[in-house]
């Protein structure tokens, strides 16, 4: 394919911001659960402790206000894990993410240096798995995508590294 | 490696290399512990006898060392030219095989030091993306070897770089002549270096001010005792507090640096660039430049992911541009994920009048017209509402609040004078923000005192981010982030539909191109 000098009226132009963005798996809220359990139980346990020690009555504020923290952080990072979404085009993967700050994210596919999966152990036992994808310039990792099923995960990789490949042999 | 050892040529340098290593370190050592090297001499001067050759014996026990270490590696030292790769073999105590593809060689420079140019020598230097040792210094080999191995491994490197792209009809071969593009003369370098570093020289007057006054005082100490100087200040301060005497210290350490710094930036810059000579090869690019030390750097036109044109107000004054030619920062290649930034990463072209950079910049992005971009401003009100309602009027009121209820409450009149002053560096800012789009190319604008504008062709972006605060969405605005293989452009507040058309745009020529980027 020859390269086209753009000709395209810039009203005709792929417009990314009219994608639809496809929400994570279901297992990643579940996932974003479980990681906020094991944050705050802890954190609320511990909170208990002056009181046993001191058995004064006013120290039982410190849970109450560790439990009220919890509710409303949590809350925003489960809000915040459903609002995520990804959208793969031809030619590129699209990222949304951020509740108050929202951040777009498109890297086209032919400045892929390449594509990474991995995945954690809490995210191994909701058979997760995140997608990290390296180009040239800016920081070291330029798009990392959580709460993608494992195969799904594994299939965009594939479908990246194809891609990659394609524009290397021309 | 070890079936064919026979057959490799392995070679050593010359012993002038030992020289270079050893001036080369000198010069890092200087360089990097200036401060440390200050407070040493200051040391030395105000010390005993016996602290004193104590002190030689030292020094002379370090040049020793150093002198041994750079023969070893020097010894130990071999390289090898075989098909399309460089081998290296290097350490003293830790032997170390290093391969590099002629294809994977970013950039190559030669350059002639004064100590090895009457013996027909000179140094090669060759910067490789993505492996981890991003440099490879050949010291000391014969001109013409190295002028040869340089030719060889950019002929190479096209080759290979023609086969990747594929590009139809490429007229690579139109322009088969060596071509003299540019030249400088003395006083365009003795211009330049008025222009370039001028950030720099406030920052070290700046640093001088508040960073490093230990330091400056204690090389200031020992400048008094040279000079006579504390005299003077044991006046002051009998005369003053030690207060006044000090500030009296870092008037002088400006005045100094003010005189100074421009003094150095020229004769540095007469030093790097004298008899500057930019001439083009094909898609090759070679400058040719320095006074003590000839560098001879050379260029691919595709390597370029940007321009960066500079001209602050220095530069206005004498009608100068600073041009600077980006490429892709050492270390991002294709299997690295940590980056390396900073590390000679930009090819200049200094001083330029304005019909100079009218014919220069086509030269270097084909078929970009400069002269047409209009750039569109970014947000007002959004802008300076923002920078003046978070980062300068929390301050301002805490200060004049402080005052006005400390001393009296007269300094109230001072808000509205700072908030103005501000307002107006805010405004001054906001002017300056400006991004469009002509062709095939994007260009972004900004500043202060001077203007900076960065023009890069669309298709090498690596990657467009955008990002909107509960405000901004609100206001349709957005902030936007362009990520090149060289560097990262933000423009703030731009409207939320340019944003994405600027994005669409570039997106669009990134994945309709198949020319390879880098």
């Amino acid at each position: 394919m020859a390269f086209i000098n753009l000709q395209v009226g810039l009203t005709d132009l792929p417009n990314a911001d009219e994608l639809v963005m496809e929400p994570m798996a279901e297992a990643y809220e579940r996932e974003v659960k479980a990681q906020q359990l094991i944050i705050w139980v802890p954190l609320l346990i511990i909170s208990f402790v002056p009181f046993v020690l001191e058995k004064f009555v006013l120290l039982l504020l410190i849970p109450v206000v560790i439990l009220l923290l919890a509710t409303i952080i949590s809350r925003l990072v489960i809000k915040k894990s459903q609002v995520k979404g990804v959208a793969l085009r031809d030619f590129d993967i699209a990222y949304r993410s951020g509740l108050f700050w929202r951040k777009t994210v498109i890297v086209a596919f032919n400045r892929v240096q390449h594509v990474e999966v991995s995945s954690g152990p809490l995210q191994r036992k909701f058979g997760l798995a995140s997608v990290k994808l390296f180009t040239a310039g800016g920081s070291s990792v330029d798009l990392k995508i959580d709460g993608l099923m494992a195969g799904r995960a594994e299939d965009i990789r594939a479908f990246i590294a194809t891609k990659i490949d394609d524009t290397a042999i021309e | 490696m070890s079936r064919n050892e026979s057959h490799l040529n392995w070679q050593r340098t010359s012993p002038v290399a030992v020289v270079f290593s050893l001036l080369n370190s000198a010069r890092q050592f200087v360089t990097s512990g200036l401060p440390a090297v200050a407070v040493v001499v200051a040391i030395y001067a105000s010390g005993t006898a016996t602290k004193k050759s104590w002190m030689l014996t030292g020094l002379l026990l370090f040049i020793v060392i150093s002198i041994v270490g750079s023969l070893l590696t020097w010894l130990r030292f071999r390289y090898c030219i075989v098909d399309d790769r460089v081998l290296v073999r290097s350490g003293v105590l830790h032997r170390e095989e290093l391969s590099v593809d002629f294809g994977r060689i970013q950039n190559i420079s030669i350059r002639e030091p004064f100590y090895m140019r009457p013996l027909g020598l000179a140094l090669l230097s060759i910067d490789t993306a993505g492996s981890g040792q991003k440099e490879i210094i050949l010291g000391g080999i014969k001109k013409e070897t190295a002028i040869q191995l340089r030719d060889t491994i950019l002929a190479k490197n096209k080759v290979k770089v023609q086969l990747k792209a594929a590009e139809p009809g490429g007229d690579t071969d139109a322009l088969p002549d060596k071509f003299l593009l540019l030249s400088r003369s003395t006083k365009d370098i003795v211009i330049y270096g008025l222009t370039a570093n001028f950030l720099l020289w406030v920052m070290v007057a700046v640093g001088a001010f508040f960073g490093a006054q230990g330091v400056a005082e204690n090389f200031f100490s020992w400048l008094g005792t040279t000079f006579q100087f504390q005299d003077l200040l044991t006046a002051f301060d009998s005369a003053g507090s030690l207060f006044s005497s000090s500030i009296i210290i870092l008037i002088a350490i400006m005045l100094v640096v003010v005189l100074l710094l421009p003094l150095i930036s020229v004769i540095g810059a007469l030093v790097r660039h004298y008899g500057y000579r930019l001439s083009v090869e094909g898609e090759t690019y070679r400058k040719n430049s320095g006074l003590l030390t000839r560098h001879d750097e050379s260029l691919k036109q595709h390597k370029i992911q940007a321009m960066v044109l500079k001209q602050n107000f220095v530069g206005r004054f004498f009608k100068r541009t600073n041009m600077q030619l980006r490429i892709a920062s050492a270390g991002s290649g294709a299997e690295s994920g940590q980056l390396q930034t900073g590390h000679k990463t930009t090819f200049l072209v200094p001083a330029l009048h304005q019909h100079e950079l009218a014919e220069l910049v086509p030269e270097f992005f084909p078929g970009c017209e400069f002269g047409d971009v209009q750039f569109s401003n970014i947000n007002c009100r959004r802008f300076t509402m923002v920078k003046l309602g978070w980062a300068v009027l929390p301050p301002a009121i805490l200060v004049t609040g402080l005052f006005s209820l400390i001393v009296s409450w007269k300094f109230v009149i001072l808000l509205p004078i700072v908030m103005v002053f501000a307002w107006w560096i805010v405004s001054r800012f906001w002017k300056k923000i400006g991004y469009g789009v002509v062709g095939d190319y994007g260009f972004v604008r900004d500043g202060f005192f001077g203007t900076e504008i960065t023009v890069f062709p669309l298709f090498k972006v690596q990657r467009i981010d955008i990002r909107q605060t509960p405000g901004q969405r609100c206001k349709g605005l957005a902030y936007l982030a362009i990520h090149l293989a060289s560097h990262t452009l933000k423009i703030p507040y731009v409207p939320a539909h340019d944003a994405e058309k600027f994005r669409d745009l570039a997106l669009y020529q990134v994945e309709s191109s198949n020319r390879a980027w880098y």
